[in-house]
Parts: C-alpha cells; structure tokens; sequence
C-alpha cells in the first residue's frame, strides 16, 4: 500500500536530472552568446538551481511514497461508502488543500502581485485558484461515482470559460490561463487522480480506463473559470503606467 | 541565501501542513491502515516539506532570475527570427525531457491506447509551437482573449471527433508538459520579454505563455487520436 520512504529515490534523481541539465545548457549557450553576466553571478544562478533540482527530487519521492498510495487508499475507502457525498465532499477539502500546498501555484501568486506592482495580491489569487480547484475536485469525483463521460464536463465548462473571456477583465484572462497549467502540478495530480482512480476501482460499472484518465482536463477548467469570475468582482483599474506606457 | 531558506521553510510548512492534517483526521476517522505505513506517510510528507523548501528558495534564487535574464534580452535584437529559432528548441526540448511526459504515455500505450513514441513527439511539438505562437503574438500584440479562443476552441472541436480515450489523456498531456522546471522558467522569461517592450502590459501580455503553450499538447495528441 504504502512503500518504503526511500524506495525509488534515486532513480526520481535520475529522471529529474535531464531537464534540468537541458534547461541550464540552455541558459549557459544564452549566457555566453548573449547575456555575458558575471561568472560571479552566474555561479550564484546556477548554485540556485542545483538547489531546486534536490528540492524538486525530495517533493516527487515525497509524493509518490506518501501523497500518491493514500489518494488510493482514501479513493477506495470512500468510494465504497453508500452515499456519494463523502467523497465529493473529501473532494472539495483535499482539492482547496492540494491547491494551497503547490509550490508552483505559491509562485504563479507571487509573481501576479509582483507584475501588478501589488495590486492583485498574491494571497487573493492563491485562495480563489483553492476554492475553484476545490469545487471541480469535487464535481470530479462526481463524475467518477456517476460515470458521466468526460465532454460532458468538458464542453459546457469550456463555454463558459469562452463566454466570461468576452465579459472579463482584459487583464486576468492570461493569468486565468495561465492558472489553469499552473494548478494542475505534481502533488495535484498525484493526489486527485489517485483519489478518482481508487474510487473508480471499488464503483460498480466504472472503468478504471475511462474514469482514470480526464480528472485533470476538470481541473484545468477550474482556474480558468474563478479567476475570470474573480475579475468580474474586481473590475480592476489599469495598473500605473500602463495608458502612458 | 540564508534569508531565502528561512522564508521558504516557513511557507512550505504552512503550506503542506494543513494537507497533511486533513490526511490524519481521514485516518484516524475512516482509513485506519495500519500504524507503520502511516508513519512512512509521515515520513513521506515530512520529505516533500523538506523538498518544497529547497525548491521555492532554489527557484526564487535560480530559475526565476535565469528565465527574466533570458526574456529580457530575445527581444533586443530585433529578430523575430532569433525568437522563432530559440523558442521552438526550447520548447522542444524542455518537453521531450520531461519525466511526466514520458510516463504519461507510456502509461497510455501499456494501457492499450495507440501513440507509442509518436505521442511523446506530438506533445513536445505542440508545446514549442504554441509556446512560440505566445511570445510573437506579443511582438505583434495579437490579442490573447482571441489566441485563446483559437487554440482551446480547436482542442475542444478536435475532442468531439477524437476516439473517446484520446480526450482524456490529450488534457493530461497538457499538464504533464508543463514541468515544474518549465512554469517559473516561463513565467518569469514572459515578465522579462514585457519588461524590455514599449506600451506592453506586464499583466495581459507578460502571462499567458504557460497556458498558451499548454494547449499545444493537447491540440498534438488529440489530433493523432484523429488522424490514428
């Protein structure tokens, strides 16, 4: 059920290592055609990434040792249940807290405020991505119980994503997008789609196959729509600068 | 650097206690496995803690500073060209490598759907050219609510004709692609391409890469589920 802690560790090392020595060869080709910073400050850049490297290494094992082995097991358990609303409700709960705990979404957040000069604040956009992601976590697990086939979910959602662009602020539908990546990280996918998959595993004419695969393309929807509803709410004046610029 | 750990420490605690918690709550309430492997799960999350830290502050002090250095300087030349050139590599490569990537369609074809290698290539393809299309549309100021439109209203047409299996896993690959390396990299090189760029706003044209890019996979795969 759940492996060892340290089982596999060193082949994630291994499995990470390749991008992350494309991305630097990639940076290094740049620095010495183009960029020619300091061989002081590069060393600092890429002492910056050996670092994220080893994080990133440990956050994978992590979720594949702990993370992913109990989405399943909590999947089975409450899958099992005679009312489908104990799982969508855990649904709800772990989707807002996976959300929460993504690295990724801590920086896209950040970011945001950064590039609004802090007038979009990063906590703002942080809690509006967990509540959506939570919501369509939950309609997710729905779906798996109910067996409702994935384009059901995907066209009116993709409709009405389509239909707020026309209304939304001009200047939340990049980062709506954007989001939607964004918030589909590893812990998220790890966890959610374990909890689908379990629950589809223990539900009577559901398929692991069908139900397994199309949890994320839910989850996608979900940034994109709440911050375009949270930007219907914020009619946002321009940022300085931005009509002089 | 010290600073740096000190800030990320206390966010990935905050952040992945409160999973860890609810987790804990479920356990002692309904899951009850057994004591040693909830302790491995303890464990397990006590090394992602350890390993969010190390990656917030390694990106903070790494991959952002490289990925605003690198969009700042492409659109400097005044070659649309060079931006072509660099952006289809990159994109390219960073997918090709990317171990969600790899699994993911490995996954699929053991499963029995078709694609093999061909679905790794579609991935990384569509990946370079939309993640291309993103950054000249903002040489151009192409408006990003109708590239949007475009690319998401493609891939969702595509899925009402693709095999059924195909829909599902062609938004997986979407996600897949974006690695955790690939979004801070291409947030901040959107932030610093903007930054270097007259009447350009960091908001609406500064982001949009990752999400723009991210339906190029989809667009891939769901196309070969047709053409398969």
């Amino acid at each position: 059920m759940i492996p060892a802690p340290f089982s596999g560790l060193l082949s994630v090392f291994g499995n990470v290592a390749l991008p992350v020595l494309l991305l630097v060869a990639f940076f290094l080709v740049f620095q010495f055609v183009f960029l020619k910073r300091p061989l002081r400050q590069v060393f600092l850049l890429l002492r910056g990434v050996l670092i994220a490297y080893i994080g990133l290494v440990l956050f994978l094992q992590g979720i594949d040792v702990a993370f992913m082995p109990m989405g399943g097991i909590i999947g089975e358990t409450l899958g099992g249940f005679a009312s489908p609303w104990a799982l969508i409700a855990v649904g709800f709960v772990l989707g807002f807290l996976v959300t929460f705990a993504e690295p990724q979404v801590r920086i896209l957040s950040q970011q945001i405020e950064k590039a609004s000069s802090g007038f979009v604040r990063a906590p703002l956009i942080l809690y509006t991505l967990c509540i959506g992601v939570g919501l369509f976590a939950g309609l997710a697990m729905a779906r798996t119980l109910f067996g409702v086939p994935l384009l059901y979910i995907l066209i009116p959602g993709y409709m009405i994503a389509f239909l707020l662009l026309i209304f939304s602020d001009k200047n939340f539908v990049a980062i709506a997008f954007d989001s939607g990546s964004v918030a589909t990280g590893p812990l998220t996918v790890a966890l959610i789609v374990s909890i689908a998959t379990g629950a589809a595993a223990v539900t009577e004419g559901s398929s692991v196959l069908v139900d397994g695969f199309g949890t994320i393309g839910i989850i996608t929807l979900a940034p994109i729509i709440s911050i375009q509803l949270l930007s219907l709410l914020y009619r946002m004046k321009p940022p300085q600068g931005e009509k002089n610029g | 650097m010290l600073a740096e750990l000190k800030t990320a420490t206390l966010e990935a605690l905050g952040s992945i206690l409160p999973l860890v918690a609810v987790i804990s709550i479920l356990q002692f309430t309904v899951l009850h496995i057994p004591t040693n492997l909830f302790i491995n799960f303890l464990i397990g999350a006590a090394m992602a803690i350890v390993g969010v830290t190390l990656f917030l502050a390694g990106v903070r002090m790494g991959i952002l500073p490289m990925g605003r250095d690198v969009g700042a300087e492409l659109p400097q030349h005044q070659s649309v060209i060079l931006v072509v050139i660099v952006a289809i590599v990159f994109g390219f490569v960073v997918t090709v490598t990317e171990p969600g990537v790899t699994v993911l369609s490995t996954m699929f074809t053991d499963l029995g759907g078709g694609g093999g290698s061909a679905m790794v290539i579609v991935i990384a393809a569509g990946m370079a050219v939309l993640f291309t299309a993103a950054l000249i549309r903002i040489i151009f100021g192409t408006s990003i609510r109708i590239l949007m439109v475009a690319a998401y209203g493609i891939a969702v047409v595509l899925a009402l004709f693709a095999p059924p299996e195909f829909v599902g896993v062609a938004f997986d690959a979407g996600s897949a692609a974006a690695g955790s390396f690939t979004v801070p990299m291409f947030l901040a090189l959107g932030l610093g391409f903007v930054s270097v760029m007259a009447r350009r706003s960091p908001l609406s044209d500064g982001f949009g890469l990752v999400g723009l890019a991210c339906a190029g996979p989809i667009i891939g795969v769901l196309l070969l589920g047709v053409l398969l």
